[in-house]
């Protein structure tokens, strides 16, 4: 053997002890010392790829405008998971659903350390407190309500749906669940969690929110451009829509519906974003943001009455928040995590 | 299952009937093996004489034996292969020069094709895949079977017995005469793929077994030749695959117990016939396949069915024994039935390739060809390609080539059709790509150096549209510019001790140069899953009975978001083999071990899919062989 081949040799054998320390995906400008908590952070849920286990948690502090990815890996020590979907606050703490991890990270709101974890469920969507021990949780694929027991943080029973359940909003002790892909919404008695009640809407209920007159307002998409997107007011006491407005393209897909924290205005996507008040008597006949060629993903409205619409982009790439005011102008835009979605606001 | 076999039976018996045809001429052979031979100035990666090799199966055998980045999920999990930058669906894969990919996915997963139904590879970068067909916008690769009619009899036995469940049995049989060969091949592969993992996904990364990873393959070749004189060769070839494999889901997921099965049936018939100064050859061909991926949880049945019937006449003509005119027609029709569609969709494709090649005793040669395609009654984008090479030296040691070719991928039937939001109205993706070598070779050393440039153009992307439902796209741009480098050189110490090594590293910057998507941050950063460096270095030491293999491949970070904000990092697992051969006359029998990730590292190559640490296999092979040396 030559000198040269023995060099060669040597060369590949110095590749081969080279260890590494880095095992899975990495994300070094993520990592930051320490992380900040302020009394006002956002808190943007990405979902990320299906599949990928990319789902991240971005911290937004609108004081500074500034931003931190990956705040749960750098609080916690370990990925989110596979495919975050909801954000909800609940007695002091921040239930974080991730989807195809079948989870809920249950976080403190303080410092977004995880406090724990719920396992074991199909295909987990949204999260609603009940009580200090008790909560729903809906799903995809499951045909079935979970029942949380909040005590010992486990799955305690569950309400059988036959489909799809998505948002869910308790008033009164009833539990009203948007069913997507039906035109219905559930309505369940919080202390029997039995179903007593199914109002009928568009198809393809997803959203649900309350307004400060106590009444509730769904809206649904209409399904893929199958019937025509509705939005419903319903009055929760005797499970009666009170109006409808309907959405005259049955192409339109609108989705997302918030209620500011006046809980008079609300807001939705529907190709860019759209408000109405709650004493409106017909939809909004343009945006009030302009998607522009953007395709917006998700929104939030913060207590001070920002609007942020996230825009995930072409999906594999850091997505982009924009932060308006309540007029609608732009204040600041930042890069997040992978398909940015929810918003949480302290 | 068993439609699949009828249909078998039909097809080999219309191919049989061919034989009648031959006839007798007593013309002096022209030695042609191949089709469409690639030109001097086309870039090939050969690998011959896959079954002796100690790779497990096709995406091992590249991933190891040349610097190609194969996208790989695991055991039991989906593997893809990326040339040069482009996307998975820009390679295309040949079966003894039929196009096998998925029609209605447009890639093919290499795990669904075992090396005991190959026996020779070539991998045609750049433009040199345009002599196959179109769609290989990074590549193609060209999967062989060919017998040898000096044999009589050869038959072996394998046994391989491994961690994590891997038990390995096949029986082949070739056995035949001057006139007549036939080759048969059995197998069943077992595996349970339980390794152990660190679990990142959990807080203090607990090691874990991995869940739901068993793999079931059986398989059979059976391929019948015939050569009744020197000018004519009839064959049927076939291989039938029944496969079933758990999907693993990604660290952190709870398994659902998803599996996908698959039962692919390939049988081709070929006739070849030689003259002084021509060539035909004519191929009929039939490929059918039934996929079905279940995950119970999420209530998927998915069903996917197709059915191909092909067709191809060549005809090559020798002026002088340097110039020669090939012409090449193809017909074909895809039969698609999906879960996924609202209907059975079909695509007819003809195409007509004619390539001029002149190779002057100056020490220069060059070739013209095109290649127009017809899909569906419309003309597909008209591909063009020019190739030239240089002998520098009289001795022909040093050379210089250059090529360059348009190219196109027509979209899949799933980009088409899918159902609500396949696009009919899709574009085809738009190569072209341009190439330089410096090629060194002598009987002891082969150093090659080809730097290329490619763009590709309206590449295709699957993204939500104004209602959320996503929908295939014509998108961006992406330009690839890259270097290969390989060294590859045999040392004879002695009759006893002899040495083969051979080392290669690629270099790709892979950017997207533009897109249709507003305010895309992804322009000009490198594309996800696409190592910027991969290097490979195999030694074989061949010392009285024993022999040694050792496999080292490194693979830079490749990230994972189109920002390039995160990333997976590089990887670089090594293989030993250790064999001994026991000889006798006309038997002879190999004893081996293998030892996989040899240096136990801890490695992902997509995100969150572990792959096991170090582990092991034994092997014993028994071979009988009656052939006149």
């Amino acid at each position: 053997m030559s000198k040269n081949n023995l060099y060669l040799l040597l060369l590949v054998f110095a590749f081969a002890s080279c260890k590494k320390q880095e095992i899975g995906p990495q994300c070094p400008t993520c990592v930051e010392a320490t992380i900040e908590i302020k009394y006002n952070d956002v808190l943007i849920g990405c979902e990320g790829n299906f599949g990928w286990g990319n789902a991240s948690l971005s911290l937004y502090d609108p004081l500074e405008n500034s931003v931190t990815n990956s705040v749960f890996q750098n609080v916690n020590g370990y990925a989110l998971g596979d495919v975050l979907q909801s954000m909800t606050e609940y007695n002091g703490k921040l239930f974080v659903v991730v989807n195809n991890s079948g989870k809920i990270e249950i976080l403190d709101t303080t410092n977004y350390q995880k406090t724990a974890t719920i396992t074991g469920l199909t295909s987990p969507r949204y999260f609603c407190g009940i009580n200090s021990s008790k909560a729903y949780v809906s799903d995809l694929y499951s045909n079935q309500i979970a029942i949380l027991d909040l005590s010992s943080n486990t799955l305690s029973g569950n309400i059988v749906t036959n489909g799809w359940t998505e948002e869910m909003l308790l008033v009164n002790n009833k539990v009203f669940v948007c069913r997507p892909d039906t035109n219905f919404v559930l309505q369940i008695n919080a202390t029997t969690d039995v179903i007593e009640d199914t109002i009928v809407v568009a198809k393809g209920a997803s959203s649900i929110v309350l307004d400060n007159n106590n009444k509730l307002w769904v809206l649904s998409s209409g399904g893929i451009n199958e019937e025509q997107g509705e939005l419903n007011q319903i009055d929760p006491s005797t499970n009666t829509i009170i109006q409808t407005m309907v959405f005259s393209d049955i192409n339109a897909s609108p989705s997302n519906l918030k209620v500011a924290p006046n809980g008079t205005d609300l807001y939705f996507l529907n190709d860019g974003v759209s408000q109405l008040s709650i004493n409106d008597n017909s939809l909004p006949t343009s945006s009030i943001i302009n998607q522009n060629g953007a395709l917006f993903y998700g929104i939030g409205i913060s207590p001070t009455n920002d609007i942020y619409v996230s825009d995930a982009i072409d999906f594999v790439q850091a997505g982009i928040v924009y932060r308006y005011d309540s007029t609608a102008a732009l204040v600041d835009q930042f890069s997040v995590g992978i398909i940015p979605q929810g918003f949480w606001f302290k | 299952m068993k439609r699949s076999w009828e249909k078998y039976i039909v097809v080999i018996l219309c191919i049989l009937s061919l034989f009648s045809v031959a006839q007798e001429d007593t013309l002096k052979q022209v030695n042609v093996t191949a089709t469409i031979t690639p030109a001097d100035s086309y870039k090939v990666i050969s690998l011959t004489n896959i079954e002796s090799r100690t790779t497990e199966n096709l995406s091992d055998l590249l991933s190891k034996e040349t610097p190609i980045y194969i996208k790989s999920y695991g055991a039991g999990g989906l593997s893809t292969i990326s040339i040069r930058g482009a996307g998975s669906g820009h390679t295309q894969l040949y079966w003894n020069g039929i196009a096998i990919n998925s029609p209605t996915l447009g890639q093919i997963d290499l795990s669904t094709l075992p090396i005991s139904f190959i026996d020779d590879a070539e991998v045609h970068l750049g433009a040199s895949s345009i002599i196959d067909g179109s769609g290989g916008l990074g590549g193609a690769i060209q999967l062989n079977t060919s017998a040898d009619y000096k044999n009589k009899l050869k038959a072996n036995f394998t046994k391989e017995l491994g961690s994590f469940g891997i038990d390995k049995t096949q029986l082949s049989i070739n056995l035949g005469s001057e006139k007549f060969q036939s080759k048969t091949s059995l197998f069943r592969n077992l595996s349970l793929n339980n390794f152990e993992y660190k679990d990142i996904s959990q807080e203090g990364s607990p090691i874990l077994q991995r869940e739901n990873s068993e793999v079931i393959q059986h398989g059979l070749k059976q391929e019948f030749y015939y050569k009744p004189n020197l000018h004519h060769q009839f064959s049927v070839k076939s291989n039938y695959l029944d496969s079933y494999r758990q999907i693993p889901s990604i660290i952190g997921v709870q398994s659902n117990g998803e599996y996908q099965t698959d039962k692919i049936l390939r049988v081709l018939g070929e006739w070849k016939y030689y003259k002084a100064k021509s060539f035909h050859h004519l191929r009929l061909a039939f490929i059918s396949n039934d996929q079905n991926y279940i995950d119970t949880s999420a209530s998927i049945n998915s069903l996917i069915k197709t059915d191909s019937y092909k067709g191809s006449y060549n005809y090559r003509y020798f002026f002088k024994h340097l110039i020669s005119l090939t012409a090449r027609v193809d017909a074909g029709i895809d039969i698609a039935n999906s879960t996924g569609f609202s209907e059975k969709h079909s695509q007819n494709r003809q195409s007509l390739f004619v390539q001029f090649e002149q190779e002057s005793n100056r020490g220069y040669s060059y070739n013209i060809a095109f290649r127009q395609e017809v899909i569906d009654g419309k003309l597909a984008p008209f591909v063009p390609t020019i190739g030239a090479m240089y002998y520098i030296t009289s001795n022909r040691e040093l050379s210089i080539n250059f090529n360059a070719a348009r190219n196109f991928k027509a979209p899949s039937l799933n980009d088409l059709y899918w159902n609500p939001s396949g696009n009919i109205d899709l574009q085809p993706e738009l190569g072209f790509t341009s190439e330089m070598g410096i090629s060194y070779i002598n009987k002891k050393i082969e150093f090659k150096i080809s730097p290329y440039y490619s763009l590709i153009d309206n590449w295709i992307q699957w993204l939500p549209g104004e209602t959320g439902i996503w929908s295939p796209i014509n998108v961006k741009q992406v330009e690839n510019k890259g270097v290969e480098l390989s060294l590859e050189k045999s040392i004879k110490v002695s009759n006893k001790l002899k040495i083969h090594l051979k080392t290669g590293y690629n270099y790709v910057n892979s950017i997207n140069k533009s897109s249709i998507v507003d305010g895309d941050n992804s322009i000009g950063k490198q594309l996800i899953y696409v190592p910027k460096h991969v290097f490979n270095f195999v030694a074989k030491v061949d010392w009285k009975r024993l022999s040694f293999a050792y496999n080292q491949t490194v693979t830079g970070k490749v990230f994972i978001d189109a920002t390039n904000t995160t990333y997976m990092p590089y990887y670089a697992p090594a293989d030993l083999n250790i064999g001994y051969s026991l000889k006798g006359k006309q038997k002879s029998a190999d004893i081996g071990l293998k030892v996989s990730n040899l240096y136990g590292e801890d490695y992902q190559i997509m995100a969150n899919r572990p792959l096991p640490g170090r582990w092991f296999l034994v092997f014993l092979k028994i071979n009988l062989n009656a052939t006149d040396e």
